[in-house]
């Protein structure tokens, strides 16, 4: 009726946003870079392991291992709490998250992102406030 | 039949079981178990007992500023909370039923709008949405309107603000965050875009638009990183400045032996305990609510796009934020002095609404017009937020508000267009 079921049923296989294709070389070298790089980051400190962290989180979102991106950007956060890489790309992947979660019909999910997203807004107050 | 009567005039009457039963709903609809569904219910409950607490002390205070304000400076003093306002329509004027369910009803009309328009927005931001079941439920009984047509017309135009106000910023919002991820939800965007209109006309542009972020601000404003605070620093001097005009004679009313000083500085401070309790109440009643029926809309949208509270917008822009506060504040003091000249209320600077709004309004203008363009912008963004509250006190007063006004400058417009085109077209048809 009025086509709004045919709309409903091409909705539901829509595929969620992903990341531009990479080429197999270039998948290759990201994985061996990400993989050099999870083996220095434990010896390194301050901003330095901050910035390797973030790295890290990009070339897995690149990669299309969004929850080991998200693993990265959390650790980064956690650790400094700053706006940034890290900041960005977690408002970017636990949309991503949530609206995958929202088209497998996993409450759970919808509401753990969705939370994770709050969670984000309170540290987004916290460290402008604490700048100034 | 009696046992009907009973439940329907004893216990659906009352505010806090609608909201408890609303909170309920949506927890049952998410087939939580019997555990949850109490446990949430009740702390809904609770939520709503706590927030009329508040609203109490609010409005004592207020009553008390109003007395020394008018024997002070002989004018109307105006605070602008939508805090106050809510507190006051929910338990003071007993409204609370009403905007319990047009509440539900905006959720409602906005899933619905989303559904099946090609404007996906869902607006997550429940304490804003709250403010506009207030503000709309307000407007109608001006209208003259009451249950379910109040509750009807207040959800479906709260509804369409839902999502027309993360439409309209969204095009701004894009050029912020520089990806069309996520939207802004924030009840105040009229007031944004007037910023953003002032900074493309005022503003710099092309080569000669340099961004506030290319600047290093000073580290001064310690006192803002702590919200109750930050109103502290606001209402102390402004209850010691005006009990000082008013006297000890006016001053000391209902001070009981107290310094007329010292009891205006111990008023001020009970204002921001008011605040504190009453906000600690708001998010006890959502923090069931709006997880519940969040996920219920995002289910049945899964391609929505969330819109979110303001500060997902200060890490693209956190210079501006800071720019936007300090100039929409000197924009909120030059309307406090000015407005009055045009026979309106004095409408006292609102530090919240100045941090919150201003800021963001700020974002808006430095990524339309760069550093000129959000300086002059938040000025003219002062400027509007104090205009639209003092337009609306005349509403207000006439339904028996003490001395408070609606901040977000949504909410307030929606409030206007019952008190100037569906007024006047109830009383015409």
């Amino acid at each position: 009726m009025f086509g709004l079921f045919k709309k409903k049923h091409a909705e539901k296989v829509s595929p969620v946003e992903t990341t531009p294709t990479l080429s197999t070389e270039e998948t290759e070298q990201l994985k061996v870079e990400c993989k050099t790089l999870v083996g220095q980051v434990d010896s390194i400190t301050g901003d330095d392991r901050i910035n390797m962290l973030n790295h890290i989180g990009m070339i897995n979102e690149k990669l299309d291992q969004l929850d080991d991106a998200i693993a990265y950007f959390e650790m980064s956060l956690k650790e400094k709490e700053q706006f940034g890489d890290a900041y960005n790309g977690l408002l970017r992947l636990y949309e991503e998250k949530r609206k995958q979660a929202a088209y497998g019909k996993d409450d759970d999910g919808i509401q753990k992102w969705v939370t994770k997203m709050d969670d984000l807004m309170s540290i987004s107050k916290r460290v402008l406030k604490s700048n100034y | 039949m009696a046992v009907i009567n009973f439940i329907i005039e004893n216990i659906l009457t009352q505010a806090a079981i609608t909201i408890a039963l609303i909170a309920a709903l949506g927890l049952i609809l998410q087939r939580k178990s019997i555990g949850t569904v109490l446990s949430g219910t009740f702390k809904t409950l609770l939520g709503f007992e706590v927030l009329s607490a508040g609203s109490s002390i609010i409005t004592s205070s207020l009553t008390y500023f109003g007395k020394i304000f008018s024997h002070g400076f002989h004018l109307k003093g105006v605070v602008p909370s939508i805090e106050a306002i809510n507190g006051q329509a929910m338990n003071q004027l007993g409204l609370g039923n009403e905007i319990a369910l047009t509440f539900l009803g905006i959720f409602i009309v906005n899933i619905i709008i989303a559904r099946f328009s090609p404007w996906k927005y869902i607006f997550l931001t429940g304490q804003a949405l709250l403010w506009m079941a207030t503000m709309t439920t307000i407007g109608g009984h001006a209208a003259g309107l009451s249950g379910f047509p109040n509750i009807a017309l207040g959800s479906v135009i709260g509804g369409i603000f839902a999502v027309a106000m993360p439409a309209i910023a969204q095009p701004i919002v894009r050029k912020i965050t520089g990806n069309d991820a996520i939207a802004l939800g924030h009840f105040c965007t009229v007031g944004y875009m007037v910023e953003s209109g002032a900074a493309w006309l005022f503003g710099e542009r092309g080569e000669k638009k340099h961004s506030l972020e290319e600047m290093k601000l000073p580290k001064s404003l310690e006192f803002m990183q702590d919200t109750y605070l930050s109103v502290m620093v606001v209402m102390v001097p402004l209850y010691l400045i005006t009990a000082a005009f008013a006297g000890p004679k006016y001053g000391a009313i209902g001070a009981n032996g107290v310094n007329y000083m010292m009891f205006a500085f111990l008023q001020a401070i009970q204002f921001v305990v008011g605040v504190y309790v009453l906000l600690a109440g708001v998010r006890l009643l959502l923090g069931e609510i709006v997880p519940a029926f969040r996920g219920i809309a995002m289910k049945l949208v899964p391609n929505s796009k969330p819109a979110l509270d303001c500060p997902v917008l200060f890490p693209y822009s956190p210079n501006a934020v800071i720019v936007g506060f300090i100039t929409t504040t000197i924009g909120t003091v030059i309307g406090m002095f000015f407005f009055p000249v045009l026979g309106l209320a004095v409408i006292l600077p609102g530090m919240l609404t100045n941090f919150f709004a201003g800021g963001t309004a700020g974002i808006f203008g430095n990524a339309v017009g760069g550093r000129r363009g959000a300086i002059i912008g938040g000025i003219v963004h002062g400027l509007f937020i104090t205009l639209l509250p003092a337009l609306l006190v005349g509403v207000l007063t006439h339904m028996g508000f003490t001395n408070a006004s609606a901040t977000d400058s949504d909410t307030i417009v929606s409030c206007l267009i019952y008190a100037w085109f569906i007024t006047p077209i109830l009383k015409a048809v």
